[in-house]
Parts: C-alpha cells; structure tokens; sequence
C-alpha cells in the first residue's frame, strides 16, 4: 500500500516526541518505552527508532547532548524542543481525530447516514 | 543527566559524527544485551537478541548518517551566516561610535585598493595577457638563450644584439620553425604636417605578423621582398593606435607616405584594433642601411631585440623554446 510507510513512520515520529514529553532520555530508554507502553502490541526495531530520533533533530524537534547515564556510561541524550512539543500536539490531535473515526466506524450499530 | 563539565570544551574542536554515531549505538547494545542478561538469558543468546531487535543495522546506519549528513551542514551555515551578522553588527557599532576614525579607515582602504587596482590594470595588459589579435598565444615562445659567464655562473639571455638576434632567427627557420626578431626604439616620425613627432616603433622580421597568428585589418603584410638585406624599409604596418592619433584615422591610409627617421615610407597596411603596443612597424632587415638604430648610431649594438617563434603542435604545452651557446 503507497500511504503505509509514512504513517508507520509519522506514528513512530509521535511515539518518540512523546516519550521525551518527561524529560531528556537517551536512545535506549526511549525504546524501552515505547515497548513497555505499546503492551505488545507492535514492535518497533530499534535502528528505525534511532532513525527516528536523528530525523527528528535534523527537522530541530528534538536536541542531543552527550551525558553520563544511569551506570555511568556515556550516552546520548535527546530533549524534545518546542518545535517538537508543537508537531506534537498537532499529531496527536490529528491521531485523536483519526483513531476516533475508526473507533466510530468500527463501533456503529446502525448504518452511517451518507452525505 | 548528569553532563559532565568537560564536554562544553567538545564544541571547540569540532564533531565528529561517525565517531558520536558507533559510541550512540554501542551503548544501546551494551545496554540491551546487560539487561537481558539480568532478565535470565545467557550472554551469548542476550547479545544475539539485542542484535535482532536492533533490525537491519547498515540500513539505520545510512539513514542516520543522511539525516547527521544534511543537519549538520545545516548548522555550518547557519554558523556562518550568525558569525558574518556578528561582524557586520560590531563593525556597524564601531562606526557609529567612532565615526571620525571610520572614515580614516575608510579612506585609507579605499586608496589603498585604488592604488592596487590601478597598478594591475595597467600590469596585467602588459605582463600577463597576449596583445589582442594573437591567434593560440600559448604556441608562441619567446627565445631564450642560456649563456655562461666566466666564473662558469648560467644565465638565460632574453635580449640580443641585432646581429645575435638575426643569428638566431635564420637558426629557427632553418630548424623548419616560422621565427621573428622584434626591436623597439624611438623614433622621429613626421605624418606629414611637417612636425615630426617621437614615437614608439617596433623594428621587426617580415614574418613577425605570421608568428603571432595575426592578419593586417586592410592592405597586405610584408613580404620577402620587404625585408631583404641591404634594400632601405620603404613599408611600414601602422597600428590601429597610430593610424587613428597620428593620421586622423585617414580612410585612404593605405599608400599614405610618411617620414620615419627622415626617410619616406609608405603605408602598406593596418593592424587589427589592440594588437601591438607600438606605433609602427617596419621591417628590421630593410633598415639597417636606412637608419636602424644599431646601425645609424655608429655605436656598438645594443641588446634590445627579442626573438619569438611559434612551436609547432607536436611542442608540448609550456616548453621554453631555448637554443644553447657558450660566450
């Protein structure tokens, strides 16, 4: 299908802006959770979530600064902008838009008046 | 996140991207494969399992590199274009403060631009560019000759005598080479109204035109019978810069005759526009019993004349035409 990898790609741009909503996290963590809030559901390689996040910084919605991590390792940690924080809230809302659309059609009981 | 103080020093000495990239993903690795260690599975198998869910690498890799790739030239310009702003803002601020002081400033660049530009204007035509009219400058060669002092030092000889310069001459045309002498001197030349003006004259080789590609704007070049030994320059080529000063631009300049050093010679033809920065030309060998100047001085030869050949096509591109002889 010609539309399905910009929206697989666009959805996963939404997951990581916003898994950075609570504070800077670098690469790994991001992944973590990602997987831990989708349930299962889907399953997001790693390399297009870096993929991802680098996209994100080239198009300034995102910043990387190199600091210590958890153990002490060096690590690459990414902050959502306020770019990114906007495209967030577009997208989101546009998914909200979409999702309830679905979720409509899919729930109708009676058939949808045309018009 | 702790960042350590450190780091803020990174920036002076620039990126580097690759670098930044192996460390960003061998930390997520690390990290997968310890995590899955503690979670139960065996080092070997946790590591295969970071791997596999890491995906395709060299397909994430290039595509991260193309996204570092283009933000990073992004940032460079960006960088240049704040710096220049930065100058332009501090100079603005500094002439508004010092106005007095900027206009000194000002000044003495502008003289000093000047003076530069006014000089190479007149350098570059004379030094570094071809008269106009040459036809493939980079096949004509100018004769050196390389020399030996008494104390066994080399030189290269640029100018000769006319005997010399004749010598060299006949050597090149013997060698199957279209070669010309060329000598400037001074000259008296009346145009006709009875004044005799000092001007500039090139004493040359009939085939002078021929060597350097060019052809007469109207009339005809010289010929061998011009410039045959012993017979007195009755010809002369005026360029377009004396034909135009000296003989009003005369449209029936072709047979005009003129004085040149007391003897009447005729017009034959006229240079193309831009083409030789003397006045007029005259054939050398015809002149030396009517006046040329090495010979009508009486004096010794001096070394004023220049030889020029042009180098046949299978001369290679930039080789010196240079004959040898000893002193």
């Amino acid at each position: 299908m010609p539309g399905e990898p910009d929206l697989l790609q666009g959805t996963l741009d939404v997951l990581v802006l916003k898994a950075l909503t609570w504070g800077p996290r670098h690469g790994h963590a991001v992944a973590r959770m990602i997987r831990a809030a989708s349930g299962g559901a889907f399953e997001v390689l790693d390399g297009s979530l870096y993929a991802a996040l680098h996209r994100l910084e080239e198009r300034e919605c995102v910043e990387s600064e190199w600091g210590l991590s958890e153990k002490g390792k060096r690590a690459r940690f990414y902050t959502l902008t306020t770019r990114g924080r906007q495209l967030l809230r577009a997208e989101s809302a546009s998914w909200r838009r979409y999702a309830d659309a679905v979720a409509s059609m899919l729930s109708a009981t009676t058939l949808p008046a045309e018009g | 996140m702790k960042v350590p103080s450190w780091r803020r020093y990174r920036e002076l000495f620039g990126t580097d991207p690759e670098r930044d990239l192996r460390d960003e993903v061998r930390f997520h690795l690390e990290t997968e494969t310890e995590e899955l260690i503690t979670s139960g599975l065996p080092p070997s198998e946790a590591r295969h399992q970071a791997f596999a869910r890491f995906g395709d690498m060299e397909s994430a890799m290039a595509k991260i590199r193309e996204s570092d790739r283009r933000r990073l030239g992004r940032q460079r310009r960006g960088r240049a274009v704040d710096a220049l702003r930065q100058d332009l803002r501090y100079a603005a601020r500094g002439l508004r403060k010092q106005p007095g002081f900027a206009a000194t400033v000002i000044l003495i660049l502008a003289l000093g631009i000047g003076a530069n530009a006014a000089v190479f204007s007149v350098v570059d035509p004379l030094f570094f560019r071809m008269p106009g009219g040459v036809r493939a400058p980079n096949e004509v060669r100018q004769i050196y000759v390389e020399r030996q002092r008494a104390n066994g030092q080399r030189f290269f000889q640029a100018r000769f005598s006319l005997p010399e310069a004749r010598f060299i001459d006949s050597s090149i045309a013997a060698g199957g080479l279209t070669s010309a002498i060329m000598l400037r001197r001074d000259v008296e030349v009346d145009a006709g109204g009875g004044a005799s003006r000092r001007i500039k004259a090139q004493w040359v080789t009939p085939r002078f035109l021929r060597v350097l590609g060019a052809r007469p704007l109207a009339g005809t070049d010289f010929d061998a019978e011009s410039g045959r030994f012993g017979v007195p320059a009755s010809t002369a080529i005026a360029s377009w810069t004396f034909w135009q000063r000296e003989l009003g631009g005369d449209p029936h300049v072709l047979g005009r005759v003129v004085r040149i050093a007391a003897r009447p010679v005729t017009i034959r033809a006229t240079a193309p526009r831009g083409f030789a920065a003397s006045i007029s030309m005259v054939p050398t060998c015809g002149c030396r019993s009517a006046g040329s100047p090495a010979s009508a001085t009486g004096r010794a030869p001096r070394r004023g004349t220049r030889a020029g050949a042009r180098s046949r096509s299978e001369f290679s591109r930039g080789r010196r035409l240079v004959a040898r002889s000893n002193n």
